[in-house]
């Protein structure tokens, strides 16, 4: 289990290494120029726009500029933010928490509501499963920016209970104001989970080990617990997995809609700008917590099904 | 006394009004300490017929006639007896034990659910379930509680399923092919466990199976199963050695002999009939060599000859012939 854990850090480390490279190469095939951004709204002076390419190492070789990148990185220091002519890592760091709150918020929610929903459809057959395959499928198909409005326009400026912009002080000011981002993040997510849940079970519930586990007498709520869902969990996880590191990326959206000051609006705006150290920093973070949360999911496979431990080096 | 009474069963499909019921007025006995066997192809009906015995049927089947296992009435039962009864006075053996069985949880979880179903207290349960391991033959059964389905032989796994069974110190035994997804190396020994604990136990054992050789080396009686209606019932001796329905003396013949010398198989010749076709006399006239337009005026009765009983209108102009020809391929 923990030469395990090693080599999956192990492959960590390159996955990053590779996807570091691929992101700073893309930055620099991509079209504008820091350089012109920085220097907006005058027209610049060759020595003045010299001057901006030498403060930020602009014209050395791509290989060079990467290198001296990639070396600080390590070292924690992810250069300086062109915009806000600031440590990166700082700015990071003081947006980072918000963001973290808002995935965890809507990780709850898509987890708790797909489970709930996707195994109430499954066992109760009739009127409740198509009420809900019908909103589940309303919810796949809504986009997170169409909730956000939606959920703006209803719950914030028409009934005035969330307020519809900002991050909010202390914990329930923080909860208050995330749960309406949380909500049209996850939406969409949960409709997803509550599809593959119940798709899941149903197929659990037609096994032949719950048709003898009934034969054998055993009590319903044994069967459908420790038989039907424990069962069915197993490909709920894996998606669980990749869908949650893909929430990080679609905070872009819906901290801009609803103003949040956190790493997706920062994400968002950094493009705009062409701030290639502050992308480039939210890159790699982003291609960290989809590794990590791999990781997480092949630690907890084996726990959940024992057929996959004799498969884990 | 019996153990097993099926009483004019008769199920029907959901939404199969006007076709061909899956069972028709099938009734069948078992006592205590016998061993019955139930025969016929795939599709004939006796799995449905098995699991009746533990009140279950299809979903949105409608039902006909009674069962009464181990004296209780299974479809006048509240769903709380009849968990009872299945956990308690009955042991159900399926087909195959990789699917059978969870495999996400320890072999040792198995039993002990079972255990703990049929009332067995907690903390017993792990020394009850060891020796249960121990009287079905598996090996350092204190350390197989602790392995994994995945771990085990598909022989050994059935061992495991039988030892389940005897959770509940059962009156009777429901085995549904419990040897046909095991290697035939092993099919023997596991036979002979089932065997030799329902005899030890003195509990009546219905096996399902389609091998009408094995029924009739193993069981006291056997039931002949064709299209959902038992079309001859025999002591188990005279089932093999004198035939009365065509379709018996059909499957004696589609059988390889283990003792008599290698000679050409000769199949039932048709197929099976289909749960949409319905004939108006007798379901096997269309593959019977010996059928008359008479066998076409409705469903023959199944009508007590001897020791037994067999729906077959020519039964009594045509035993002389099968029996001479069970005979002859013994002789040859």
């Amino acid at each position: 289990m923990a030469r395990f854990i090693i080599r999956r850090l192990g492959g960590l480390g390159v996955t990053l290494l590779l996807t570091s490279f691929l992101v700073f190469g893309a930055m620099h095939v991509a079209p504008g120029d820091p350089a012109s951004f920085l220097l907006k709204g005058r027209s610049p002076t060759p020595e003045a726009v010299a001057a901006v390419r030498a403060q930020f190492h602009l014209d050395d070789p791509l290989f060079v500029q990467y290198g001296r990148w990639i070396g600080s990185a390590l070292t924690g220091d992810f250069g300086r933010s062109v915009q806000f002519r600031q440590e990166v890592g700082g700015l990071l760091a003081a947006r980072l928490p918000t963001t973290v709150a808002l995935v965890a918020y809507a990780a709850l929610i898509m987890v708790l509501g797909g489970l709930v929903l996707g195994f109430l459809s499954a066992m109760r057959p009739g009127p409740v499963d198509r009420v809900i395959l019908l909103g589940t499928t309303v919810a796949v198909a809504t986009p997170s920016f169409v909730a956000a409005i939606a959920l703006i326009s209803l719950f914030a400026v028409g009934l005035g209970w969330f307020p519809t912009f900002g991050g909010g002080e202390g914990v329930l000011g923080t909860l208050r104001h995330l749960t309406l981002p949380a909500i049209a993040l996850g939406l969409s997510l949960v409709g997803l989970l509550a599809r593959v849940t119940r798709a899941s079970a149903v197929e659990e519930l037609r096994r032949d080990h719950v048709e003898t586990a009934r034969l054998r007498g055993l009590p319903e709520s044994i069967v459908l617990r420790r038989h039907v869902a424990r069962n069915a969990l197993v490909p709920v996880v894996t998606v669980t997995g990749t869908v949650v590191s893909g929430l990080i990326v679609a905070t872009a959206i819906v901290e801009t809609a609803f103003g949040l000051p956190g790493i997706g609006s920062m994400l968002v705006q950094s493009v705009v700008t062409r701030d290639f150290p502050v992308v480039q920093a939210i890159c790699l973070l982003v291609v960290l917590a989809f590794v990590l949360a791999n990781l997480l999911v092949d630690l907890l496979l084996p726990v959940l099904d024992p057929r996959t431990r004799q498969y884990a080096p | 006394m019996n153990v097993l009474e099926i009483d004019g069963l008769t199920v029907r499909l959901e939404g199969s009004v006007g076709a061909r019921p899956v069972l028709s007025d099938v009734s069948l006995h078992v006592a205590g300490g016998e061993v019955v066997g139930l025969v016929g192809e795939s599709g004939s009906g006796k799995s449905v017929t098995c699991r009746t015995a533990l009140g279950a049927v299809p979903r949105g089947a409608s039902v006909d006639g009674a069962v009464r296992t181990v004296g209780e009435d299974v479809f006048g039962l509240p769903a709380r007896e009849l968990r009872r009864l299945r956990s308690e006075k009955v042991g159900f053996v399926p087909q195959d034990p990789r699917a059978a069985v969870n495999p996400l949880y320890r072999v040792g979880d198995y039993v002990i659910e079972a255990l703990r179903a049929a009332g067995v207290p907690k903390a017993e349960a792990p020394d009850r379930a060891t020796a249960l391991l121990e009287s079905v033959g598996i090996p350092e059964p204190r350390r197989a509680l602790r392995r994994w389905p995945h771990e085990f032989s598909g022989g050994m796994l059935q061992r495991v399923v039988i030892a389940a069974a005897l959770a509940g110190s059962p009156r009777l035994l429901v085995a549904d092919e419990p040897t046909t997804a095991l290697d035939v190396t092993i099919q023997a020994e596991v036979l002979s466990l089932l065997l030799d604990i329902t005899a030890e136990r003195g509990a009546g054992l219905l096996l399902v199976t389609h091998d009408l050789e094995l029924a009739a080396a193993v069981c006291d009686r056997a039931y002949v199963m064709y299209a959902g209606r038992i079309v001859e019932s025999e002591p188990a001796a005279s089932l093999f050695a004198s035939p009365k329905h065509p379709y018996t003396a059909g499957l004696l013949r589609a059988t390889p002999s283990l003792t008599g010398p290698v000679e050409r198989l000769t199949a039932v010749p048709g197929r099976p009939l289909g749960l949409d076709e319905v004939l108006p006399g007798c379901s096997f006239a269309p593959r019977c060599a010996h059928a008359r337009p008479v066998c076409d005026d409705g469903p023959p009765p199944l009508l007590e000859d001897g020791a037994g009983a067999v729906a077959c209108v020519r039964a009594g102009e045509l035993a002389p012939e099968l029996r001479r020809r069970a005979h002859e391929e013994q002789a040859v």
